[in-house]
């Protein structure tokens, strides 16, 4: 399962510099004759749009355009990870290190109080299970323990203890932090509402299943907005739903991706238990203490 | 083999560096960039000069900005398709926008490819 992150502007320059760089070596081994590249691979979702435009009033156009509109940094990231090349961007996200694993850090959401606003904008109408496997990625206060002998992370007969929701998760940090912590989820339909998550049927030309874009504030300190999309819904299970949320919920609320592949916040989800750990809490506690764009290294 | 005519654009952002990588993105995928400017103000009058099929338009700009070469733009011509291009995700922006007259608000960061699909569709017309 792909998901991925965006963040801000400067990072979509200097990837957009690097993808020019690539293109323009691509071109110079090209022969002349086959010079039109990306229109011909965009057709098909060009049509899509088309489609759309077709039977969206302009306002959900407009929508339209933002969801698909979040895709680029995610790609490039990928595409770099993808060719061989030991690219400077390769190390945004993740610093190398020989011990331990380390959980990216970007910056702590801006609240006023511990209550965040969320709204779910479900494009595909949802059935109620899956509707609610959703708001309990969020809300669940329930705790998993899993054997080390499935986790590896502690001796076999050892416990980890994972949540399955943020609130509970959240909740779990008694400890004052510097930045307002939230503590609670209000799910709301205002468009003001500072997590917008948008269940669409389509799928996202570069294959991601999901993708989180967030708005940081004028000086860079905070995150105002995040618009997190889940792709192919309607093909997903709810199960896959509600940890592509869970893991996205995690970018939304300031983390950046796990170098340990079985973390919840690994860049491709393929833990056999994709829930909250306490290495993604303990970087949350810091996170919101005021570090930032920063990697927490885990206690193993 | 029947070679396309490529799509001719104007770009507009007061931030130099994405003006010039932006550009320099387009040109590699054969869309021609005819002109560029960083406020407002040049922003009409290279439209004017040029005549693009397609406007591109950052609405952050100082003094001169994305709301002003929008709706002088659009005095000018109401069909070319404008491009808004805005990190403000708030709804009275996207109101204004819409009332003056944007073709399509792209929200930053944004997804080049899509981008240039859309270049693709309105240059069609
Ligand atoms: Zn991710």
């Amino acid at each position: 399962m792909k998901t991925e992150y965006t963040q801000d502007l400067e990072l979509q320059r200097i990837l957009l510099r690097e993808i020019n760089k690539k293109l323009k070596s691509q071109k110079a081994l090209q022969n002349k004759d086959s010079a039109t590249p990306s229109f011909g691979e965009l057709q098909s979702m060009c049509e899509q749009i088309t489609k759309s435009q077709k039977r969206a009033s302009y306002k959900t156009i407009l929508a339209v355009a933002a969801i698909l509109s979040v895709g680029f940094l995610a790609t490039s990231f990928m595409s770099l990870d993808n060719s061989n090349e030991s690219s400077p961007l390769s190390t945004y996200y993740v610093v190398e290190n020989v011990r331990g694993d380390k959980l990216g850090i970007n910056t702590h959401l801006a609240l006023s109080d511990d209550s965040v606003s969320v709204r779910i904008l479900d494009r595909v109408g949802l059935d109620a299970p899956t509707i609610n496997a959703i708001k309990m990625a969020i809300l669940s206060e329930e705790t998993v323990e899993i054997d080390g002998s499935i986790t590896h992370k502690t001796r076999p007969d050892d416990y980890s203890t994972y949540y399955v929701g943020w609130k509970g998760a959240l909740g779990s940090i008694t400890e004052p932090t510097k930045n307002i912590l939230p503590k609670s989820f209000v799910f709301s339909d205002s468009s003001n509402a500072q997590i917008t998550i948008e269940i669409v049927g389509h799928t996202n030309p570069d294959g991601y299943d999901g993708i989180t874009r967030s708005i940081l504030s004028a000086d860079n300190n905070s995150i105002t907005k995040s618009h997190i999309t889940v792709y192919n819904a309607d093909k997903k299970s709810s199960n896959e739903i509600e940890t592509i949320i869970r893991h996205e919920f995690g970018h939304a609320l300031g983390l950046k991706h796990s170098t340990d592949p079985d973390d919840l916040m690994a860049p491709t989800i393929t833990s056999a238990y994709p829930f909250i750990s306490e290495c993604v809490l303990e970087g949350l506690f810091h996170l919101y203490d005021g570090m930032s764009q920063e990697e927490y290294e885990c206690k193993s | 083999m029947n070679r396309p005519t490529f799509p001719q654009v104007i770009v507009v952002d007061d931030d130099e560096a994405t003006v010039e990588v932006f550009s320099e993105y387009l040109e590699l995928n054969n869309v021609k960039v005819l002109a560029t400017a960083h406020n407002g103000f040049d922003a009409v009058k290279i439209f004017q000069q040029n005549r693009p099929e397609i406007v591109f338009i950052d609405v952050m700009m100082p003094i001169y900005d994305g709301f002003y070469a929008l709706e002088k733009i659009r005095e000018i011509d109401p069909d070319v398709p404008i491009v808004m291009v805005t990190a403000d995700l708030s709804k009275a922006t996207e109101e204004r926008l819409v009332s003056l007259g944007a073709s399509k608000i792209i929200y930053k960061p944004f997804d080049i490819p899509e981008l240039l699909d859309c270049i693709e569709t309105y240059a069609k017309r």
